[in-house]
């Protein structure tokens, strides 16, 4: 087996069956992953049966996008010897312009994207889609929560009542 | 839902496909939910989160409450006929208004933190109110009749309530309560070592206090030395004198903040009521052998990614990742204009000394408390 280190390839088999072969460094990306790697270090084909594979290959996507994000600022910094304030700010923006683009998606693609990033543990991805879902929260009635999230409402009438009696204040309708 | 494309250089192209069924966002395990509401800064939004389903409800607990900037009571004749109170939410800009019986006997100021004092000056009924949930935590009876107490932001953790000045007596004893206290405490004016210092003539009077790690601190308003005091053994564990570099201040606000407790020392422009700048001190408690000695002052110049909001005698501290459009290692006061008693909020930058003005309703009090779902009087009592 091939001991360059850096470009060590990892297969990782989502749910239904496909694979998908990642550099070491995107796999890391996903903590879960890494704790497999730092266990055993021989490791090279992963199944993931909890994750699909258009979810999957999503992850994958942001863990490849924000590692070559990275390698790039840390190349920059090495040829200037520091880097450049400015340019990393730039950097930084385009980045979060890069996430915003991909967390346009529907509700549902959206809720496998929490669910994967919170199983993988991607902290950065996790924290972006559930800033996300927060986002589509704000400033709605819990009605029009629920047609947003295609959330069956579940509570009895005597339980909204009983809500709403709580907080009136959350109910009405803001001046 | 569209399919994607994705390319991935190092491997081959896959085109993916639509899931077979569709996940349900009531089924989101409860931690994932409780880490959503966490995400939502409004309290209304979070209210709104709440009552959406069963499983978004108990995975969701009151206690999950983001961080909140402090609402500030408006009190203007208007809303005091009408019968309720009337608040101004300095995160959305946005006024809110909550029933809470008002009447022309009692009296409703700010802050005991999460909750508001109100004080009925015919029947001297003390308690704390959250006009979010309608909780009333009872408190001992005035023990001194007529009254206008000096109310204290109460440390959630110590369930100290409010401390207040012996006014009707003139002298500086102390006057508090713990929730759950069936009486006041009075602690005489003779524990406190720099009065035996000053002699009996001079009158000291504690102003601005707060409480931190079970202890209590308050500065004198005379000598501007600020008092370390344990109020469950009623002692003065040690006296931090005045910072020799501190001028002739407008006011020295004390501030818990991310663990430390701060001095910040508002100074106005000459023979004029508007602030020109601040100054900030840290307070360093020597320790030896378990016993404190040599507290002192050490200036610093900045407070990093905190900001602070100053109003009426006391302020508080809150981290700026918490809020988007809050600027760390700043200062947010609220200040009188002039003549027309109207208010305007300033940021006060720690870093180049800048001040700004920020919109604010014009009728706003001196009273504050930190919004929250708390609801103790089911713990207490």
């Amino acid at each position: 087996m091939a001991r360059s280190s850096t470009e060590n390839m990892i297969t990782l088999m989502s749910s239904d069956g496909e694979e998908f072969m990642v550099t070491e460094k995107v796999a890391r990306e996903c903590t879960t992953i890494r704790n497999m790697l730092e266990d055993d270090c021989v490791i090279t084909n992963i199944p993931l049966p909890n994750v699909t594979s258009d979810i999957l290959s999503m992850v994958i996507e942001y863990c490849m996008e924000h590692v070559a994000a990275a390698e790039k600022a840390a190349a920059e910094t090495a040829e200037k010897g520091s880097s450049s304030a400015p340019a990393a700010a730039k950097a930084n923006k385009d980045l979060e312009e890069w996430d915003k683009a991909f967390m346009n998606v529907d509700v549902y693609t959206l809720c496998d994207l929490i669910l994967a990033a919170n199983y993988l543990n991607v902290s950065g991805l996790l924290d972006l889609t559930i800033q996300t879902a927060a986002n589509l929260i704000k400033g709605k009635s819990p009605e029009q929560i629920r047609k947003t999230f295609h959330i069956q409402n579940d509570l009895s009438l005597e339980e909204e009542e009983k809500i709403r009696s709580q907080t009136p204040w959350a109910f009405e309708k803001s001046e | 839902m569209a399919k994607r494309q994705i390319l991935n250089s190092k491997n081959k192209t896959l085109l993916v496909t639509h899931l077979p069924e569709e996940p349900d966002w009531s089924d989101l395990p409860p931690e994932l939910i409780s880490l959503i509401s966490r995400k939502l800064i409004d309290i209304f939004d979070f209210v709104r989160l709440r009552a959406v389903c069963k499983t978004w409800r108990s995975a969701v607990r009151t206690s999950d409450l983001a961080p909140q900037l402090p609402w500030i009571m408006d009190n203007s004749d208007q809303s005091f006929k009408k019968g309720y109170l009337r608040f101004y939410s300095l995160l959305t800009g946005k006024t809110h208004n909550f029933n809470v019986p008002r009447s022309i006997q009692k009296f409703i100021t700010g802050s005991a933190y999460n909750y508001l004092f109100s004080y009925d000056m015919q029947t001297c009924d003390c308690s704390l109110i959250n006009p979010l949930t309608k909780d009333e935590i009872s408190l001992p009876p005035s023990p001194v009749g007529i009254w206008y107490p000096t109310c204290v932001p109460a440390d959630p953790s110590s369930r100290y309530a409010v401390i207040s000045i012996h006014p009707t007596l003139k002298t500086t004893d102390l006057l508090f309560c713990q929730l759950g206290d069936l009486d006041w405490t009075l602690m005489k004016e003779e524990s406190f070592p720099y009065y035996r210092i000053h002699g009996m003539g001079i009158k000291c009077l504690l102003e601005g206090f707060v409480f931190h790690d079970g202890l209590c601190y308050a500065t004198d308003r005379d000598t501007g030395s600020t008092v370390v005091i344990n109020l469950a053994m009623q002692t003065v564990i040690c006296v931090a004198p005045q910072p020799e570099s501190e001028l002739r201040k407008e006011f020295a606000y004390l501030i818990v903040s991310a663990g430390e407790i701060l001095r910040v020392c508002q100074y106005n422009k000459r023979c004029q009521q508007e602030t020109s700048y601040f100054d900030i001190y840290r307070l360093h408690l020597g320790n030896r052998d378990g016993n404190v000695i040599n507290p002192c002052w050490i200036k610093i110049d900045n407070i990093n990614h905190q900001f602070l909001f100053l109003h009426g005698k006391h302020g508080c501290s809150f981290r700026a990742d918490d809020f988007s459009g809050f600027i760390g290692n700043s200062i947010y006061f609220l200040t009188k204009r002039n003549i027309k008693e109207t208010n305007i909020l300033s940021r006060y930058n720690l870093k180049d000394g800048k001040i700004e003005t920020l919109q604010v309703p014009e009728e706003l009090g001196c009273s504050w408390f930190v919004p929250s779902l708390c609801k103790k009087s089911s713990n207490y009592r």
